[in-house]
């Protein structure tokens, strides 16, 4: 809600649905909810266009409405999802996820649903034949078929999420009116106790909710069925009928980029091991943040689910090599010298990392042969060595001496951080003035007397790391936006070049381009492709720093 | 004011050099930054090295690649909306090929949607020819049944909004206004401007300058 995220997300929506929807959404982000009449009045824009604008950021699902009774009639408000647009920036990653993860037709998909917002599955394959057509050789009914294939298989790995009707209404109305179904059952009004539980059963019912069966996703039975040609078809028993899961064709999907940030942070958690030990550390915890996947619903869990070793030693890639890549005591080796068997290198492995002092991974308490991850421990690591990364970029090392002593020990004073870091006072306290003006250290006043004397009080500096990632957060928002408003100076500087090229005759021409004009467009392009580059780079942090 | 006159060409050394050994500037960045104190401010406009970012990746090179494809896609959708090609003061030969892209795109009834995401006066919208009612509350109460149970006279709730659900019949009902999409009427609707505190006129949305990156 600062002034940095209002510009970055008034200037996604102004690259992606141009000035007018703009205008509507400014108007949203920084005053808040309000009717299409009062949008109207702030835009200076017919109730007709902002009605448009309204009803392209629902259908994108960048705004949610609530309708609330004034007086006689029924006022509809409108608000904007900011976590959806501030998601958008990543979309440029996302789309080269979809290339790894589901190949060409995945890309197609997803392209499909963020430009269109939300499409069913039959309108969505649809546009896809509309926009990129048949490839030679391949019939209607087989490219059908094969991106159905392909869009059920990112329903079933929740890359694609169903929307609901409800889905457009606003968070807070909709909590709100189950609240008020409940205490309606009552007959007196609720005590503070009864409706903290009535808060608490609701919140507990919407996690179920989200653990339950994937919305959108039927099963029917079919029949492995291999009689064809045969002369007399014969009986179908049991065991010829499977169970196949399709997508239910009245439903509406969405990109969900929870799921995306969840397999990004998951990579992250296991190249940290690749540093610390070896490649093969890193396969074995990418094998289990895998396998631990599939119950993951956003970033916040603290744990996952527990992964049996069982499941791990069956899960991993043939080609990790386990028993080259550890040293066994001779002692453990027995009399003959054999080489250890793979699940007892895989034991010896799963012994090192959790015996690591990340303590990401640890053992089930309740079940042997199960282990967990840490997810909190390590989204915590993972934001700290950012800090630490930006901090050394921008100040040195001795700075970054000074936040890692404060982060291991807690809260110093300046003289026994001058001792520790071997620093001399006056360079200490220049420092960390420094960086509690960047924004990574706290100070805490603890006043000896009640008058709050500064000669008779204690500063003790200290590192919050929750703090300190929300406001560089801020400031990466700040350039982020001014990467973006940067984008349309270039290209507001070109303006006269770029509506030439707009003209149908350049199109279809080119050599009505001279060669200053074509140096000019190449400039642009290099320009333009490293800004978004940039941004990128820094969309990348943000996530580390706000949703890991 | 000639305050940078005197420092411009040796500002323009050290922007056009970047890093490098014997570029005059001072560097703001990394262990041999010099930060400003309250004690030695340093120069008001000092020359700055300022950092050069890595090149790009295969990687980062193809995201980039489908990204402008995207919004190529999202530019002539019908979702990007910008007002329509206004003719100017003199007609120019190259007018005839220049096209109007807000004439160009499609119309919003086209896409494929559905009625369910949108409140009621949003459904004009994907389907022009429905007709928007506005919904009233009852509020006619019969004083001979103000003993009986409270329930009787009530609406329905409708489990999703809390509000009370839209009937079918209009029986006992108030007169329902029936109106027409408001294209033909005025723009400005008195009823809703109740919250106007004159908050309209500051609102150009200037939110920050580029500051230091």
């Amino acid at each position: 809600m600062s002034t940095h995220e209002n510009r970055l997300c008034r200037l996604i929506v102004r690259e992606h649905f141009g000035p007018i929807v703009e205008k509507v959404a400014n108007v949203l982000i920084r005053k808040g909810r309000m009717p299409v009449g009062l949008i109207a009045n702030f835009t200076a824009l017919k109730p007709r266009q902002v009605r448009e604008c309204l009803f392209v950021l629902i259908q994108h699902n960048l705004a949610v409405y609530a309708e609330s009774q004034e007086k006689s009639r029924i006022v509809t408000y409108y608000e904007i999802n900011r976590t959806e647009l501030l998601n958008r920036v990543l979309i440029p990653k996302v789309l080269h996820s979809s290339q790894d993860w589901f190949e060409r037709d995945g890309v197609l998909i997803t392209q499909s649903l963020l430009t269109h917002g939300k499409l069913t599955i039959t309108d969505c394959v649809a546009d896809i034949l509309k926009t990129s057509g048949i490839a030679p050789g391949k019939t209607s009914t087989q490219r059908t078929q094969s991106l159905n294939k392909v869009f059920t298989r990112m329903v079933k790995e929740k890359c694609l999420i169903a929307v609901r009707p409800s889905d457009s209404l606003t968070t807070a109305d909709k909590d709100m009116a189950e609240e008020k179904r409940e205490t309606d059952k009552m007959t007196l009004p609720p005590t503070a106790a009864e409706l903290a539980s009535i808060r608490k059963a609701l919140g507990a019912q919407k996690q179920a909710e989200q653990n339950a069966t994937i919305v959108g996703l039927k099963r029917r039975l079919d029949t492995m069925d291999d009689s064809y040609g045969e002369k007399r078809p014969r009986l179908l028993t049991d065991g010829d009928l499977v169970i196949v899961e399709e997508v239910e064709t009245d439903v509406y999907f969405k990109v969900n980029f929870d799921r995306f940030i969840i397999r990004w942070r998951n990579v992250q958690i296991a190249n940290l091991y690749e540093a610390r030990l070896n490649p093969t550390a890193k396969t074995i915890m990418q094998t289990i943040m895998n396998l631990a996947e599939e119950r993951m619903i956003n970033c916040k869990e603290e744990h996952s689910s527990p992964v049996s070793i069982m499941l791990l030693l069956n899960s991993l890639p043939k080609d990790t090599n386990l028993i080259d890549t550890l040293e066994f005591d001779s002692s453990d080796l027995g009399p003959n010298n054999t080489k250890p068997k793979i699940h007892e290198c895989l034991d010896k492995y799963v012994q090192i990392l959790e015996e690591d002092l990340m303590k990401i991974l640890k053992r089930d308490a309740g079940r042997s042969g199960q282990y967990i991850i840490n997810l909190k421990m390590a989204s915590e690591i993972l934001k700290k060595n950012l800090i630490q990364g930006i901090v050394s970029a921008r100040f040195g090392a001795p700075y970054v001496r000074i936040m890692n002593m404060l982060a291991d020990k807690g809260k110093l004073e300046e003289k026994q951080i001058s001792r520790f870091s071997m620093m001399p006072v006056k360079d200490v306290r220049e420092k960390l003035t420094t960086l509690c003006t960047f924004g990574v250290l706290n100070l805490q006043e603890v006043p000896k007397t009640k008058e709050r004397t500064p000669s008779r009080t204690y500063y003790l500096w200290e590192v919050i790391l929750s703090r300190a990632a929300d406001t560089l957060t801020d400031r990466l928002y700040h350039t982020m936006g001014n990467l973006r408003q940067r984008r349309f100076v270039e290209r507001a500087k070109r303006a006269v070049l770029l509506n030439k090229c707009e003209r149908t005759d350049v199109k279809a021409d080119d050599s009505l381009l001279n060669a200053a004009e074509k140096k000019e467009l190449e400039t642009l392009n290099g320009v333009l492709e490293m800004l978004e580059i940039q941004e990128l780079r820094i969309a990348e942090m943000v996530i580390t720093l706000r949703d890991f | 004011m000639s305050r940078g006159g005197g420092r411009g060409g040796g500002r323009g050394g050290g922007r056009g050099g970047g890093r490098g050994g014997g570029v005059p500037g001072i560097q703001t960045f990394g262990p041999d930054a010099i930060q400003a104190t309250f004690k030695n401010p340093g120069e008001t406009y000092p020359d700055i090295i300022l950092p050069v970012a890595r090149p790009p990746t295969d990687e980062e090179g193809e995201m980039y690649i489908a990204m402008k494809k995207l919004q190529e896609t999202l530019y002539s959708s019908p979702y990007y909306l910008t007002e329509p090609r206004k003719p100017g003061a003199i007609t120019r030969y190259t007018d005839r090929y220049h096209q109007d892209q807000a004439a160009k795109r499609p119309k919003l009834d086209t896409i494929k949607s559905s009625k369910s995401f949108f409140p009621d006066e949003l459904h004009s919208i994907l389907d022009p020819k429905t007709i928007t009612r506005k919904r009233e509350i009852n509020h006619k109460y019969d004083i001979s049944k103000i003993d009986e149970n409270e329930d009787d006279g009530e609406a329905e709730i409708d489990p999703e909004t809390g509000l009370p659900k839209k009937t079918g019949d209009g029986e006992d009902g108030p007169e329902e206004e029936e109106y027409e999409d408001e294209d033909d009427e005025d723009d400005n609707d008195y009823g809703e401007n109740y919250f106007d505190n004159g908050e309209g006129d500051d609102d150009d949305g200037d939110d920050g300058d580029g500051g230091d990156y």
